[in-house]
Order: structure tokens, then C-alpha cells, then sequence
């Protein structure tokens, strides 16, 4: 009976060491902050959602601006994992959203436009009111085309339709006017203003942002989209990429160090990566001369967003775009050389486009697309990836 | 494949081994000549096979959708039918009965089981809902195991026809893994009035799948006497602990995700055996009793 007992207990044993050996897997569950998909969806037939922005607010989450039904204005609010919080629709009044979203002491603050004045209102949203409300009004900037953060505050370009100008706006910290610029059109472009902002034509890549001592900006000058360079302290420019119309021009910029970019260009449907680039701020040149790698795989004239990202300690150049194939397209570029470390492609089946990504406080990319669900309905996505994931195809 | 040599090896490792504590270096007990010793220290092998039903336990649901305003009642609603689509098992059975009617007994097998949900979607028109179009995908999940469960199992009655009952656990290594969708839409915004197929879709979802599973087993049986050998029918259910979905792969971007807005659930599997098996005793039979010599 004992020795009974002894084989028992001798099988029993083998048999849980072996379940043990072979069983120490990594596998986890799901930790719902790391990764994720979201399609931020409601039954309406009707509606259309275009996403412009997002900002990380701190922990809790992050903050979508979007257009819908065209140009309309819509705010959402999204927790930590990508689960919907509050969304608000802004009266019929305020229009035409556009890119540059700030989180500041526990506020949100983007630009939006009169839909008759036209004039430029400076919105503040927080999740204790779950609405916006105008923070400031800016009745002499109209057709505010895009912003973006600055060293000691913001910069906002509009297109003046008295003197056929692009101009540049510098704010302070506080959002107060510090100096504005304006730079010749020399003929009346209205008419592709209004197309752009109602998207009843081809959406322009209109940008702005710093490079050292001086801004940059992407707007009409002289004829065409150009990329001009400017004075930090007065926007006195002193260097120009001139485009050609609109068919030919820069479509995203990055500026890494000392006088080198990356950029990215389209010339009559083709899209140009330009990953590393030393460009003269302070002279002219032509965008269609800038050689850099074509991407045929691109949508036509793609709208281009580029960052400079730490992935693990190494600085990367970080493009997202779309396909013709409806995929949102990733390539990341070693900062130092230019050279391509890998590409990543999400979205299946149905259309998914890239609109603009953040990094996360974990480390993690977090990317803001379009997407039409059901291959219809045109909603707001958010893509997570974790740093793991990151790493993998940036790295 | 190499975990399931592995496995095969310390199997037949622990068989082997524990066929030698018993028959060699441990010493055989002594035989009264009664019935009820009779089949003590006796080892039987034999194959078994059936077929199974499954049904998923979801523990946490997730979908890829969040809404901005709650969705109509019955959509974006995950439906797991239970125990309706049949899988099938076969494999081995080793025995040994260490008192009367009472044995330990390591039933190897190979096993595949399968389970679906159903989910759909809607967006309409708000002025007029009859505007609509509505998707409905059903999805199978098929995943195959090495399954080894150890049971204990007692014998009710003595005789040709011995009825028994069983209890143990069960460890199983995942082969494979596949889903299946099958898409389908009722558009009457574009005219339709009628269900129309749209798009079969099959993914492997190994990687999305964890390696193993462990649960409880239990169920009931009998033997039938059949000249040396015996044959019989056993029903089992077995009772998965383990969350099957790898989380890692949760959202991890495939056709299923942004293609047919599938997102894996936390879920744990329970299926139900039924196997005819039929065995036969490792020592040589000299009565119809199985005496062993």
C-alpha cells in the first residue's frame, strides 16, 4: 500500500514539473493603457468627422480636435485608453478648426474661425465645463490657416484677402499679440482658401513651426506654396523654397539641428522623402530641385506629418502618411544619416488615413487617422502603440 | 512542435518510470486470489476519440468601437453561441489501477474545438431610419491542443458492464489557431432589402492565442467487457481556468481589427467530451476476471 502510494505520488509529481517545465511562457494579459485601437463611432448615417489634432492631457488621456461635416467644429475627450469621456459640438459659428491643440494648466486651447467675419477666435475647453468657450477673439486675423507651439508662445498663419497675403502671427505665452507679418500672394487665392478650408477642393499642406533663430512657415507667397523662413523677433523673412502653384510644393518639415531638415515634397502627384537635409534659411531656392527618395505608394499630393522622436535613447525622423492602398503608412528614419530604419503600414480592409501622432508619457506612439467605417463613414481613430511595439519597427 | 516532443518525451518519461517503480524496483503486492484484488496493479492502454462542443466564457469584452452615442440595443454586442459547432478528439489512454476499481490515468490526446460569436453594426439616417445599412459578422474561433489531463477514476459496479465516474485536471499545449469570419449586410440605403454576403475571411491567430490552457476535468463512463479488451463511452467536461487571449496581440493591427472591427475578448474555454474508447490490459489476462499474473 505505501509503495502504491510512492508510484502515485511519483507520477503525480512528474507530471506537474513537466506542466511547469514547459509551460513558462511570456504571454500576458491585456494591460489596456499599452496598446490599442479606437474608432470613435455613433449609428449617424449623416455624420462625417475629419480629425485636425490631438494633445496627451498629462495622465488622463488626451484631447481630439476634428472638423465634421466639412468644416464644422468638434472637440472629443478621450481616458487613457482610448475610451470616449465627452465630446462637444461647437455652435454653427465657429469654423474651420484648424491644426495646433495646447494642453495648459488643466485647459485645452485650439483656433477655430467666424463663419461670417472670418475672423479668428482663440477656444478654451475643459473637462469641467465638457464644452469651449472663446478665450479670445482675434477679429483681424482672418482665414487662420494652421499654429503651432514656439519657444516662448505660438504662431499663427491666416491669409489676409485685403492684400492677397499670408501672414504670420506671433503670440505670447499668454496668447496676446506680439508682432504679425505678412508676406505678398500677388494675386487673389480666395477661391483656393475657401476650397481648402471647406474641403470642396484640395486641402493645402499649410504648416508652421521654428528652426533655431528662425520660423518657418508653408503658405502661398509669390504665385505659389512656398516655405518661407523668417526673423524670430520681427518675421522679417530672409530665405525662401518657392514652390510652383500649388502643384509643386513642400507638404511637411522637421527641423533637426543646426541647418539640416527633413522634409518631404510633392511635385504634380509625386510625393518626395527628403529624410535629412542642410537648407539655407536665408536663401532661395525651388522646391522641385530638393532630390530625396520618391514614394509612389503615397496618395497623390499626400498630406505628410513629420516628427523627431526619442525611440530608447536614438533620435528618429517619424513621417505618417497615407496610401493608395487606404493605409495609414509609417517611416522612421535615422536622424543622424537619413537612413530608412523601417516602415510600418496599419489599417486593413477598410480606408485609414494619417492625420498627426504624439508621443506618449510611456513611451508609446499614439496616432491620430481617419478612418471610413463599413468603407463609408468617415469617423475619428486613434491608434496606440505600445514602446515595445515602437521599438520593433523604429528602432 | 519541439514543445510537443517535449511533452511526448517526459510523458512516456513519467509512464515508463513509474511502470518500473511499480512492476520492478518496488516490490508486487501479494495476490489474495479474491476478486476484489484482482484487478489491483493492473495497467491498461488503449485509444480513444469523439467528438467535442465548446462554448467561451467571456471574462472581459473589448471592441474596437467606442461610442459617442450609445448604440442601438442588440448591436456592437458580442453573442456567443454555446456548444454548437462540433470539434473533434482522439488519442491515447494509460491506466493503472492501483486499488480495486480505483485508478490514475493520463489521457493524452489531440483535440480540436470550436466556438463563434455573433456581432453587428448599424448606422441609419437620422431623418428617415428606414435609410439604414446594418453588418453582421459571425465569427468561429478553432484552436487545436495537445491535451494531457491526469483523472482519477472509480469504478461503480463489478461485472462485464462497470459504469464509473472521474475527476482531475488538465494541462493542453495550443497546436493551432484560426478565426473565421463570415460578413454579412443588410444595405437598404443602397437598395437592398435582403441579406447579402459580403466577405469570408479566415486568419491565423496563433500568436493571439495563448500556448496553453489548464483546467478541471469531470465526467462519467463505462467499460464493457469485449474478450480481453474493453470498450466503452465516456462523457467529460472539461472546465478551462486560463484566459485564452494574449493579451499583447489584443489590438495588435491584422484584417480582424480594422477589417472586420474584431477584437478578442478575454474568455476562458469549457467543452464537453463525448469519446468511445477501448483498452486493453498491459499483463496477461488468464480469467475472465483479469486476474493478472
Amino acid at each position: 500500500m505505501r509503495n502504491l502510494r510512492y508510484t502515485f505520488r511519483y507520477s503525480f509529481i512528474l507530471f506537474i514539473l513537466t506542466i511547469l517545465l514547459i509551460s513558462c511562457g511570456k504571454e500576458v494579459d491585456f494591460v489596456p493603457d499599452s496598446s490599442f485601437i479606437k474608432i470613435f463611432n455613433d449609428e449617424y448615417f449623416e455624420s462625417a468627422y475629419i480629425p485636425m489634432d490631438i494633445v496627451q492631457a498629462g495622465d488622463s488621456g488626451y484631447f481630439i480636435l476634428s472638423a465634421y461635416d466639412t468644416w464644422y467644429t468638434y472637440i472629443l475627450r478621450v481616458d487613457e485608453n482610448g475610451e470616449f469621456m465627452w465630446d462637444y459640438k461647437l455652435e454653427d459659428t465657429y469654423v474651420n478648426p484648424i491644426k495646433g491643440l495646447y494642453y495648459k494648466d488643466n485647459a485645452f486651447y485650439f483656433f477655430c474661425m467666424d463663419d461670417l467675419s472670418l475672423g479668428t477666435y482663440l477656444m478654451k475647453a475643459t473637462d469641467q465645463s465638457k464644452a469651449a468657450e472663446v478665450e479670445k477673439v482675434y477679429a483681424d486675423i482672418i482665414y487662420p490657416l494652421h499654429s503651432s507651439a514656439v519657444s516662448d508662445g505660438f504662431l499663427l498663419e491666416s491669409y489676409n484677402r485685403e492684400s492677397y497675403s499670408t501672414r504670420l502671427t506671433k503670440l505670447g505665452a499668454d496668447f496676446s499679440s506680439a508682432w504679425h507679418e505678412e508676406y505678398g500672394v500677388e494675386e487673389d487665392i480666395e477661391e483656393s482658401i475657401i476650397g481648402h478650408l471647406t474641403r470642396i477642393g484640395d486641402r493645402l499642406p499649410f504648416f508652421t513651426g521654428q528652426a533655431g533663430n528662425k520660423y518657418f512657415l508653408n503658405g502661398y507667397y509669390n504665385y505659389s506654396m512656398s516655405m518661407l523662413f523668417v526673423n524670430v523677433n520681427d518675421g522679417q523673412q530672409t530665405g525662401v523654397i518657392n514652390g510652383f502653384r500649388d502643384k509643386s510644393a513642400i507638404s511637411s518639415a522637421q527641423y533637426i539641428n543646426g541647418n539640416s531638415f527633413a522634409l518631404s515634397r510633392f511635385s504634380f502627384d509625386e510625393n518626395i522623402i527628403i529624410p535629412r537635409i542642410d537648407i539655407n534659411t536665408s536663401s532661395i531656392g525651388i522646391s522641385s530641385d530638393i532630390e530625396g527618395n520618391e514614394h509612389p505608394e503615397m496618395t497623390p499630393n499626400a498630406t505628410v506629418y513629420t516628427e523627431i522622436l526619442n525611440v530608447n535613447g536614438k533620435e528618429i525622423i517619424l513621417y505618417a502618411t497615407s496610401t493608395k492602398a487606404g493605409q495609414i503608412l509609417l517611416y522612421a528614419y535615422d536622424a543622424l544619416n537619413g537612413k530608412l530604419i523601417g516602415t510600418h503600414h496599419l489599417g486593413r480592409i477598410n480606408p485609414y488615413e494619417a492625420v498627426d501622432f504624439v508621443t506618449t508619457s510611456d513611451g508609446g506612439l499614439l496616432i491620430l487617422g481617419n478612418t471610413f467605417v463599413n468603407g463609408r463613414f468617415s469617423r475619428i481613430t486613434l491608434i496606440k502603440m505600445s514602446e515595445k511595439e515602437l521599438i520593433e519597427f523604429a528602432y | 512542435m519541439k514543445k510537443t516532443l517535449i511533452v511526448g518525451f517526459i510523458a512516456l518519461t513519467s509512464i515508463l518510470s513509474t511502470n518500473l517503480i511499480a512492476q520492478g524496483k518496488l516490490k508486487r503486492p501479494k495476490q489474495s486470489g479474491s476478486t476484489a484484488n484482482a484487478t489491483a496493479n493492473q495497467w491498461w492502454i488503449g485509444v480513444r476519440g469523439g467528438v467535442n462542443f465548446s462554448s467561451a466564457t467571456m471574462q472581459e469584452s473589448y471592441s474596437v468601437f467606442s461610442f459617442t452615442q450609445s448604440p442601438t440595443e442588440g448591436y456592437d454586442e458580442k453573442k456567443y453561441n454555446a456548444f454548437t459547432l462540433p470539434g473533434m478528439q482522439f488519442g491515447f489512454s494509460v491506466s493503472y489501477e492501483f486499488l480495486e476499481g480505483l485508478s490514475a490515468n493520463v489521457l493524452p490526446s489531440y483535440a480540436s474545438y470550436r466556438f463563434s460569436y455573433d456581432n453587428s453594426f448599424r448606422w441609419y439616417n437620422t431623418s428617415n431610419p428606414d435609410i439604414n445599412v446594418s453588418t453582421f459578422y459571425t465569427v468561429e474561433t478553432r484552436l487545436q491542443y495537445i491535451n494531457l489531463p491526469l483523472t482519477f477514476k472509480y469504478q461503480l459496479a463489478k461485472g462485464k458492464f462497470k459504469p464509473y465516474v472521474q475527476a482531475g485536471g488538465y494541462y493542453s499545449f495550443l497546436t493551432d489557431a484560426l478565426k473565421k469570419v463570415d460578413t454579412k449586410s443588410i444595405d437598404k440605403a443602397s437598395g437592398a432589402d435582403s441579406e447579402i454576403n459580403e466577405t469570408k475571411l479566415s486568419v491565423g491567430i496563433n500568436n493571439r492565442t495563448k500556448k496553453a490552457n489548464y483546467g478541471l476535468v469531470g465526467g462519467v463512463g463505462f467499460t464493457y467487457n469485449l474478450g480481453n479488451a474493453r470498450v466503452g463511452l465516456e462523457v467529460n467536461y472539461h472546465y478551462g481556468f486560463q484566459n485564452l487571449d494574449n493579451g499583447e496581440f489584443k489590438y495588435s493591427d491584422n484584417q480582424l481589427v480594422t477589417g472586420t472591427y474584431d477584437i478578442p475578448d478575454d474568455y476562458s474555454l469549457n467543452n464537453l467530451e463525448l469519446s468511445m474508447q477501448v483498452i486493453i490490459p498491459l499483463k496477461f489476462i488468464t480469467s475472465k476476471d483479469y486476474v493478472p499474473l
